[in-house]
């Protein structure tokens, strides 16, 4: 099996006693859409960053494409796609400016997709980049890191503050990269409902730890959403439940023993949960 | 890839600032070259080069786009380098149209600007590149506004020194009597740029290489 990414035993630590990533384990194959979540101050970005090498681990190894980053940066580079959440593009140069930037530093550098990039998102290459709307700045941002072939697409926090249509729009074009042999997408997001759509893998770290890593079917396969009367809730059975909320008469909970819940609380309604109340609920432990 | 992070630095320090810098050079030329003649030339380059390194800090710090110049494929040794190339290059363009206005003028007998030596040149590039070498490592270390007021120091200090050597201590005749530096003066010029420039780099580098985003 081909992994775009793996991650070994990630430790970062950015003061003495405030260890940000406790020694993650991530490994992500070629060819999926991997969606990265967790609360702010989890990790997500530390981890991103890591991997792009803007902030130096104090521990683990980080391989891409099955070569290690450090002895292999720049062709690694090379291959990687990067968004992140606030652009990070000169603010006051013009877009065709910027470009010029991007298009010298990598080898695959394809101006025919760029300008196919622009045209399709409607984007005036003459315009400052703090002339463009969040929307459109992260459009250009994709623009840009789609237009050099990269097999890796990295992105952090690519859909917050766009409204949905733009979401959906960039949704579409994740959706597109995707479908060519070998493309892989890992993406941090807050948005949940856009994993819902595109993702294949859910990595969901909190604090530091990577509390779940799976295939997004068998993780929500695994868990339901249960519902009823709180006469039905006794010591043991509260025992499956990964979250549990009790209010008045009824109880709402998750669990991650979905089968024993259906037989043994017949009563009870069991729901297929969203990526979002797996989240919450995990997050709540 | 060093022609497109210089031509982005340049980009940088023009853009809305070609106003300020032209009225700024123009003041430099006529208030400081008709009173304290070719030091008016040094202030010049100066200000050019503090205006570059500034602006160019000043916009990465903002947007933070150093960080994605190194998630891009450049390396950071050359991102670094062109922290050096581009102010030096402002110091080759500020000399020409330096020396192109003195032409024009002395020309048409308007003696205001005084037409440069190499010696001028020589000495002028030494200062500038240990002006260079100072700040680009204190622009990676430290926030802009301690730069700002730092660099004020050190152009004002400069200026000051360099004049108070010229009409006191005749720091030509001072070099002449030295055999070496009378045959090599350029030379020496050019070594002490050159390795004030190399060290600073391997500095910035190191402290670039520490710096997280």
């Amino acid at each position: 099996m081909d992994y775009a990414l793996e991650i070994k035993g990630l430790e970062k630590c950015y003061s003495k006693g405030n260890k940000v990533l406790k020694g993650i384990d991530i490994k992500i194959e070629e060819g999926i859409v991997a969606g990265f979540i967790g609360m702010n101050g989890a990790g997500k970005t530390t981890t991103i960053k890591s991997i792009l090498g803007l902030v130096v681990p104090n521990a683990g190894e980080i391989k891409i494409f099955g070569k290690s980053f450090k002895e292999n940066e720049k062709e690694i580079k090379n291959r990687i796609g990067i968004v992140f959440d606030n652009g990070y593009l000169y603010e006051d140069l013009k877009l065709s400016e910027m470009k010029q930037i991007f298009a010298a530093a990598y080898t695959k550098w394809d101006e025919d997709n760029y300008k196919k990039y622009i045209k399709n998102f409607n984007l005036n290459e003459k315009q400052k980049v703090k002339e463009l709307s969040k929307g459109m700045k992260m459009k250009f941002s994709l623009a840009l890191a789609l237009s050099h072939h990269a097999d890796l697409l990295i992105m952090d926090e690519p859909t917050s503050g766009l409204d949905p249509k733009i979401r959906k729009e960039f949704l579409d074009i994740i959706r597109e990269f995707i479908i060519d042999v070998g493309k892989t997408v890992f993406f941090s997001t807050h948005i949940t409902t856009d994993l819902d759509k595109i993702a294949d893998q859910i990595i969901m770290l909190n604090a530091g730890e990577v509390i779940f890593n799976k295939d997004k079917d068998i993780l929500i396969d695994e868990h339901a959403l249960v519902k009823g009367d709180k006469t039905i809730l006794t010591n043991d059975n509260r025992k499956w439940f990964v979250a549990l909320e009790e209010r008045g008469f009824s109880f709402e909970g998750l669990t991650n023993q979905r089968e024993r819940v259906r037989q043994e609380m017949k009563q009870a309604l069991c729901e297929r949960p969203t990526i979002e109340d797996i989240m919450v609920a995990y997050m709540g432990r | 890839m060093y022609l497109s992070l210089v031509k982005k630095d340049f980009k940088i320090v023009l853009r809305g600032n070609l106003g300020i810098l032209v009225a700024q050079m123009l003041f430099i030329l006529i208030i400081i070259s008709v009173n304290m003649g070719i030091v008016g030339y040094g202030v010049m380059v100066t200000a050019f080069g503090w205006q570059l390194l500034l602006s160019v800090s000043t916009e990465e710090k903002k947007s933070r786009s150093l960080a994605l110049l190194i998630a891009m494929p450049y390396e950071k040794g050359k991102i670094i380098t062109t922290r050096y190339v581009s102010p030096m290059l402002g110091f080759a363009g500020i000399t020409l149209i330096y020396e192109g206005l003195a032409l024009i003028t002395n020309m048409n007998d308007f003696f205001i600007i005084k037409p440069l030596t190499y010696d001028v040149i020589a000495i002028t590039m030494c200062a500038y590149a240990l002006f260079i070498s100072i700040t680009v490592p204190l622009y990676l270390i430290l926030s802009d506004s301690v730069v700002r007021g730092i660099t004020i120091f050190l152009i004002l200090g400069t200026v000051w020194i360099g004049y108070f050597l010229w009409n006191n201590i005749n720091i030509r005749n001072s070099l002449l009597t030295m055999t070496f530096i009378t045959n090599h003066f350029h030379i020496v010029c050019i070594i002490v740029s050159i390795i004030s420039l190399v060290i600073s780099r391997t500095i910035s580098l190191q402290i670039f290489k520490k710096i997280e985003y």
